[in-house]
């Protein structure tokens, strides 16, 4: 599949799935690896994204370099007006 | 001081049990209010609304939300919106309330909002049903904001939700999907009523800090922008009264 096909299908997968239900990932791919990067609300959900791009697209290898937001991060302050 | 509290996009699953109750245990240390900005669900299921409504049930400050598009996902947004309700939380959708905080009214409309794009680069109502039916989307909802403004009465006036107004906080964001992010047709209003702080979520790669081009302030509080649970931004609404007397000498 053209590479620019394939970031596409990747992305719908991840967004589609259950398991993760993200839309805004970043998605990088060649012929051998995709790397993912971006955010998610829980560890489960990071595990989740090599899991279903394991088994939609066995023949990649899939980096998996997603954060997790941390629940614990010290509140910041701003004066607006 | 008002001190309102801001998060969105929380994304809240089966697997998310426990994740805010650290940032909600003394959450009345630091705000008054906490507004929640939309996607407080993953795939916008009852059983996700209900594992967050069990924490909001605890929060120890009043809690305003809208939703976003995440909540819409599989068609059970009013069982969502029942949900937190329920367990406290105010959920507006053109709607607006106000609490008193120490003396002071403090006024929040809320509207999920929609997409169209932004001034210069802006959809049409033209054209395609379709297209004509995506675009009465977000007119729709920029005269439900409008509305729940004019209702408003409030000392100081924020603007709650989830699509963006304007494009400078969707700055880090792939151009191309701007117009899946937010319409100018929200800023309108904001600017027409001189509201004071102006809320949103929805960009998780975009950037904190935008104004309208009326010169309201606009806080992008995606919890992925902020990297926190929550922002706290504070008002002094002498400040808002002085804006608005000025505006009134302006205008007379």
């Amino acid at each position: 599949m053209i590479e620019e096909y394939t970031v596409e299908a990747i992305r719908r997968a991840l967004a589609r799935d259950p398991r993760v239900g993200e839309l805004e990932l970043d998605v990088e791919v060649d012929e051998e690896a995709i790397r993912v990067t971006g955010t998610l609300p829980t560890e489960q959900r990071r595990d989740a994204v090599t899991e279903v791009l394991e088994e939609r697209f066995p023949n990649h290898r899939v980096e998996n370099a997603t954060a997790v937001l941390s629940p614990e991060a010290p509140p910041d302050e701003e004066v607006v007006g | 001081m008002i001190r309102i509290a801001a998060a969105g996009d929380l994304h809240y699953g089966v697997d998310s049990a426990g994740r805010m109750r650290p940032a909600l245990a003394d959450l009345d240390d630091h705000a008054d209010i906490l507004c929640l900005a939309g996607d407080l669900t993953t795939r916008g299921r009852p059983e996700e609304a209900e594992v967050l409504a069990r924490e909001l049930a605890d929060a120890p400050v009043p809690v305003v939300a809208v939703l976003g598009n995440h909540d819409y996902h599989t068609d059970q947004q009013q069982e969502v919106t029942e949900i937190l309700e329920r367990a406290g939380a105010r959920v507006l959708e053109g709607t607006s309330l106000v609490h008193e905080v120490n003396g002071v009214r403090v006024g929040i409309a809320g509207v999920k909002g929609f997409g169209g794009g932004f001034a210069g680069a802006s959809g049409s109502e033209f054209g395609e049903p379709e297209m004509k039916l995506f675009m009465r989307v977000t007119i729709d909802a920029a005269n439900r904001l409008d509305a729940a403004l004019t209702e408003m009465d409030a000392d100081l006036k924020i603007a709650l939700m989830h699509f963006s107004p304007i494009p400078e906080t969707l700055e880090g964001e792939p151009l191309e999907i701007y117009p899946f992010l937010g319409s100018y047709l929200l800023a309108e209003p904001l600017d027409k009523h001189r509201v004071d702080l102006a809320l949103h979520g929805h960009a998780h790669r975009g950037d904190e800090h935008g104004e309208t081009p009326g010169g309201v302030p606009v806080r992008n509080v995606a919890q992925h922008v902020l990297e926190a649970p929550y922002k706290v931004y504070s008002l002094d609404p002498e400040n808002a009264e002085r804006r608005d007397r000025s505006d009134a000498t302006i205008g007379s």
